[in-house]
């Protein structure tokens, strides 16, 4: 192989030999997983340049690879995914004035009963305007802590006028924060009341439950059924965010949230997913660095995917979380039937579209979704 | 060190088929796969060629990557070297065979290099940015396709496609900068330019002579992982 060379050549090449080191299976293995750091990277690349052998060694290491980026997502252009919004939330804009006064009074307790039946029998009553700042944080209070005596009706008008209300624009949202700050210690006080008072996530009536995965509180805990309903809409990107339990958090989450500023600027990023050996959820994006995502969770990861901005995560003891805005934040599913929650670890996550998809667990059960997770069947 | 035997059967469990399923994929051949793996099995759990103990291969992976990832790159780092070792004995068994039958003369009518051209290639592909340089070697040299290096540094084949393109095209420029600064006329340094494919020429210079260094090295690394 050194025949082309004169024999001078090669001795004296001979007396480098030692000087001439090859990186490690590990190195070249974070290389092929680009897990390295930004100078491990850039010395391994050195070597590449100039060694046949170890350039054969990462691309058959490549090759061998089983698609491990199937998660990688190339996200459409942020241009489209704005003119796509924008229609939307212009229509909502439209119709926010009449949805916050239909709101405003539905979700206060003493009128909980009266605004069911003038829901079954078609009325709307209207309220003025200039009253909606004053009265917003009651409703921000309110809506993560559905009052216990309401029914089933109740429920799903909650659910629509909450869908209404968080597409209001970010405008109307500052403008509430700052005028409920003249009655926040009252709301407080109402927050707290109906955290004690509330369902518990093992209520039989949502199917689904969803929780803010860094959320501990009582409080947030009872408000899980009407996040999972918020989250359906595309103005729900904060969700996750507006799961703290003080209410100050709430107020200053909505509008970054609903504006989707900060959370707009993240769905543009191409993020990639994987699982660890260890069991740990990573994304990646542009910096080619891996962080760790839901690393507060006690679960053993096992499956993710990702449907558009969509991400969906599963693990040990049934456990399935569920992220509309590409992982910036994060609602946990609790898969139940009968009142049977889910044990067994999630093996593989499987969505076609947005709404429908299929998890299977280790234990072999199937739960089927078309609606977005909002509710599963076994 | 010889591995702890718990530890070592619940390394099987996960990881057997992995371990297969890559030697298979690198190998493309069922008895080679097989033997493969079967001999980075020993390696891993700490036993060397003769049954002697020594430290498992295990105990040199730092988690800069999965170890799943590890194991495929072990498996294609132990097929490249026994491969390359296999070649290398059949040349060498062929050769002792065929008598005199050593290397091919250089034919004679392959026109002499200008130390010029020589000179400014090296030149300018050591002033080249490491990663174009591997994109150079792995496209040109290595024969990669463009959907291979792709995968390798997840982009698009098409972002490739151009740096390959805009590092070979600032290459040629700057080498017949170079040598029109040496005394070529312009003329002269376009036909140099095309006599010589700087894309193969100075490449094959490095690769020669590169060849020898890496080679012995990786065999020297491979067998002091060995012993």
């Amino acid at each position: 192989m050194n025949q082309g060379i004169p024999k001078s050549v090669s001795d004296a090449l001979a007396n480098e030999r030692s000087a001439e080191q090859h990186p490690s299976p590990d190195l070249l293995n974070g290389y092929v997983e680009q897990s390295l750091s930004a100078k491990e990277k850039a010395g391994v690349t050195q070597h590449l340049a100039v060694c046949e052998d170890c350039r054969e060694v990462v691309f058959l290491a490549s090759a061998a690879a089983s698609q491990p980026f199937d998660a990688a997502i190339i996200e459409p252009a942020r241009v489209w995914r704005g003119w796509k919004w924008l229609v939307p939330a212009v229509a909502m804009l439209a119709l926010g004035s009449s949805v916050l006064v239909e709101h405003r009074n539905l979700f206060a307790p003493h009128q909980i009963a009266m605004r069911a039946a003038n829901h079954q029998s078609g009325t709307l009553p209207s309220q003025p305007v200039g009253s909606q700042a004053a009265t917003d944080n009651q409703t921000n209070a309110l809506m993560f802590s559905p009052a216990p005596q309401a029914t089933p009706n109740q429920q799903e008008h909650i659910r629509a006028n909450l869908t209404g209300r968080n597409k209001r624009s970010a405008q109307d949202e500052v403008a509430a924060a700052a005028g409920a700050k003249q009655t926040q210690n009252e709301s407080r006080e109402a927050l707290a009341d109906l955290a004690e008072a509330a369902p518990s996530p093992t209520t039989p009536s949502p199917a689904v439950v969803a929780r803010n995965a860094a959320a501990t509180s009582s409080a947030a805990t009872a408000a899980a059924p009407l996040q999972a309903a918020v989250g359906q809409g595309p103005s729900a990107r904060a969700f996750g965010a507006v799961g703290q339990s003080s209410l100050q958090s709430m107020k200053k989450a909505a509008p970054s949230g609903i504006s989707g500023d900060a959370s707009y600027r993240s769905l543009t990023i191409r993020s990639q997913w994987r699982i660890t050996d260890q069991g740990h959820l990573e994304r990646s994006q542009a910096d080619d660095k891996w962080t760790q995502v839901l690393a507060a969770q006690p679960i053993r990861f096992r499956a993710v995917a990702v449907v558009g901005n969509d991400v969906w995560a599963g693990g040990n003891n049934g456990a399935l979380f569920h992220s509309v805005d590409g992982g910036e934040h994060w609602a946990q599913v609790v898969l139940s039937a009968d009142g049977h929650p889910e044990t067994g670890a999630v093996a593989s996550i499987h969505f076609d579209t947005v709404s429908q998809g299929s998890v299977r667990t280790e234990t072999g059960s199937t739960w089927t979704t078309s609606d977005r997770g909002q509710s599963w069947n076994k | 060190m010889a591995a702890h035997d718990a530890a070592w059967e619940i390394f099987l469990t996960r990881y057997r088929s992995a371990m297969y399923e890559a030697a298979y994929k690198v190998a493309h051949d069922e008895a080679t796969a097989r033997a493969l793996a079967d001999s980075i099995y020993a390696e891993l759990y700490g036993v060397g060629q003769r049954g002697e103990s020594h430290t498992s291969k295990l105990y040199y992976y730092l988690g800069r990557g999965s170890l799943a990832g590890w194991l495929r790159t072990v498996v294609a780092q132990e097929y490249v070297n026994q491969y390359r070792r296999t070649r290398r004995e059949t040349s060498l068994e062929k050769a002792i065979e065929d008598g005199t039958q050593f290397p091919a003369v250089e034919p004679a009518d392959t026109p002499p290099v200008d130390a010029r051209v020589t000179a400014a290639t090296a030149s300018e592909l050591a002033a080249l940015d490491a990663q174009d340089r591997f994109l150079l070697a792995a496209y040109y040299l290595d024969r990669r396709t463009l959907a291979e290096i792709a995968k390798l540094l997840r982009v698009h084949e098409s972002t490739i496609s151009r740096k390959l393109e805009r590092a070979a095209t600032g290459l040629r420029k700057r080498i017949r900068k170079r040598l029109i600064a040496a005394g070529m006329s312009a003329r002269q340094a376009d036909e140099a330019m095309q006599d010589v494919d700087v894309r193969d020429l100075p490449v094959n210079v490095r690769k020669t002579l590169g060849q020898a260094t890496q080679e012995a090295s990786f065999y020297k690394e491979m067998g002091a992982d060995q012993g």
